[in-house]
């Protein structure tokens, strides 16, 4: 009897302990919170005076202005990974920078070692160096008036670094002829010279230029990057004869290709991935007057029109990384 | 029995104390605003913007454009406005130069037996943009900031917008190249009757997107892309084949709102955006 009322005490004491213990988190919780809205008051007294009293004189501009450089330096740090600490804390610790406060040294030193662990923007979300990238993408000429190609195809690129890649990329096109084709013919009687294109290959290589984060509604932050695009290869060509009694050939052209592109990144090894790309080229066409005589595909080439083509592309796909998880090299 | 009430007291203060200790913290983040202190550069501002603009995708003559278009932020996300772009010059596309150069120099004798169009006969009757404009609502869902070569930052922010397209194209004229289906059929004359020209108003939906990208609180570089589904006969000849017959029974084309057809007009505008008053404040 003796041991059990003992127990009961016990029980009820660790209880009222633990109780006890979970609760100061909660309130330490919202004693931090409390501190971020007090630090409105405190450190953010610009933002107040903004807010109530409109803009503020010169020097106000400038304090502000150098709040605001802060900030994009800890976007630096964010954007290379390089999430240094201790520079943050020699900055939060510069002279220049200490805000007025009411609390005690003790709860403020508390408070930012609590928020210190939360970074409320994110680090980047893929690190790319030393892994490969698969995209498999669809996409449309943009720039032909008269003949539509969709085009199907994929990529395949390493990462020597996180910004720098080489690959390789290849699409076929299916052909569509608009309805300004068959219009040139009824209102001005010609019939222009068209060539279909059959499939491009590139050895490819890009370089992240620009890297961002934005926020949908302030609640959702997408992370995004811009990426420019070069290579070299070839592009097939066939062309497609104004009498249908006279016979096509190939072209195989040398094929420049420059562009622009976006990923916008979803997980840690998937992507949304756009661009826009100029498969630049020297095209050999049908001759404007190419004649019966000329029926067989030889004679029509030996007497072939060569004009230099930009031939625009949009593409979508969605890129997957692989391995599909990495180790960031930092901490933060 | 001893030993039972003991271990079901620990089975007890072991669960208990497990329970309590369990007690979830929570995250102090959960419903917070993904960005705090941000400059509030958009709600009740008004927004001016001058801007240049090229069309892009047109079949015949590709318009240079300039515009201004003034907007006001209703709050961070939605704003009206209203834009308007002249056409300072066009350039023709390389389908009309491939054309033309497959055209002859002048009309044929018999042009009811080879109606093709002669150079210049094919260029007056092409029509082309002369302005652009109306008004339009915008939505504004995403901001952000983004480092171009890791070394330069800006804030940014991505829109959308929707309206009514009015376009006032500049009408071909074939009149020298025409003759009059009361009279008799000409020599080297095209036999078309032309009850509407490819001129004047026409509108219809537009929308388009773009971004701002913000260099202070009141100056932002602006690109945005603008899609406009317009009816027009941007060629200036027939389409559906309808004919009259004149006073001596000659056939004569008609040319007409019917030969008019729905066709994409897309153009890209870069410009510079500055919101009034200059000065923005920061959110909590």
């Amino acid at each position: 009897m003796r041991t059990l009322f003992i127990s009961l005490i016990s029980i009820f004491a660790l209880n009222f302990q633990a109780i006890n213990l979970a609760k100061g988190q909660d309130e330490k919780g919202k004693e931090k919170i409390e501190f971020e809205d007090s630090s409105k008051d405190e450190g953010g007294d610009d933002i107040q005076f903004e807010d109530e009293e409109g803009p503020p004189t010169t020097s106000k501009v400038q304090e502000e202005d150098d709040e605001e450089d802060e900030l994009l330096t800890d976007d630096i740090d964010d954007l290379g990974s390089l999430d240094d600490e201790k520079e943050k804390k020699k900055k939060k610790d510069a002279p220049g920078k200490v805000k007025a406060s009411t609390k005690t040294d003790d709860e403020h030193q508390d408070s930012k070692a609590y928020w210190s662990d939360i970074k409320v923007v994110p680090r980047k979300l893929i690190l790319k160096q030393q892994r490969m990238e698969l995209i498999p993408y669809m996409g449309m000429t943009m720039n032909d008036n008269l003949i539509r190609h969709i085009l199907v195809g994929g990529e395949f690129s390493y990462y020597m670094s996180d910004a720098l890649s080489f690959g390789v990329g290849g699409h076929a096109f299916l052909k569509q002829q608009t309805d300004r084709a068959y219009l040139t013919g009824l209102q001005q009687r010609a019939l222009p010279t068209l060539n279909q294109y059959l499939y491009s290959f590139t050895l490819n290589s890009s370089y992240e230029a620009a890297y961002g984060k934005m926020a949908v509604h302030n609640k959702k932050i997408l992370q995004w990057g811009i990426f420019l695009t070069g290579g070299v290869g070839i592009t097939g060509t066939e062309i497609i004869p104004r009498n249908a009694g006279h016979e096509p050939w190939q072209n195989t052209n040398i094929t420049i290709q420059i562009g622009v592109g976006m990923r916008v990144f979803i997980s840690e090894w998937l992507t949304l991935w756009l661009s826009v790309r100029n498969y630049m080229m020297q095209d050999k066409f049908e001759n404007s007057n190419r004649g019966l005589e000329q029926a067989s595909a030889e004679a029509g080439e030996a007497d072939a029109a060569s004009r230099f083509i930009n031939n625009i592309v949009f593409q979508i796909g969605l890129s997957i990384f692989y391995p599909t998880s990495f180790e960031y090299t930092t901490f933060k | 029995m001893k030993k039972l009430s003991s271990f079901l007291l620990l089975l007890v203060l072991a669960c208990t104390s497990f329970s309590s200790f369990a007690v979830k913290r929570g995250d102090p983040l959960e419903g917070q605003p993904a960005v705090r202190k941000r400059i509030l550069y958009l709600p009740g501002r008004f927004e001016l913007r001058p801007s240049l603009g090229v069309s892009f995708l047109q079949d015949y003559k590709h318009s240079f454009l300039f515009g201004i278009n003034a907007e006001y932020h209703l709050n961070d996300y939605l704003s009206a406005g209203f834009s308007f772009h002249y056409s300072l010059f066009e350039m023709n596309s390389a389908l009309t130069d491939e054309i033309q150069s497959t055209l002859p120099a002048q009309l044929e004798d018999d042009t009811y037996i080879n109606p093709t169009p002669s150079k210049d006969a094919m260029m007056d009757a092409l029509d082309s943009i002369e302005m652009v404009f109306g008004p339009h609502i915008a939505y504004t869902p995403a901001f952000g900031k983004m480092g171009l070569f890791g070394s330069v930052f800006f804030d940014f922010d991505l829109y959308f917008f929707a309206g009514v397209g009015i376009v006032k194209l500049k009408g071909g004229n074939l009149d020298k190249y025409t003759d009059d289906p009361n009279n008799a059929p000409q020599e080297e004359m095209l036999h078309l009757q032309i009850e509407e020209n490819n001129g004047g108003l026409t509108y219809g939906p537009q929308a388009g997107f773009g971004v701002h990208v913000f260099l202070n609180r009141w100056i932002a570089l602006n690109m945005n892309f603008r899609w406009l589904y317009i009816k027009r006969n941007s060629a200036g000849f027939d389409t559906n084949g309808d004919r009259m017959t004149g006073n001596e029974g000659n056939e004569w084309v008609i040319i007409d709102e019917k030969d008019k057809m729905w066709e994409n007009t897309m153009f890209f505008h870069f410009g510079v955006s500055m919101f009034f008053p200059r000065w923005a404040p920061r959110s909590k």
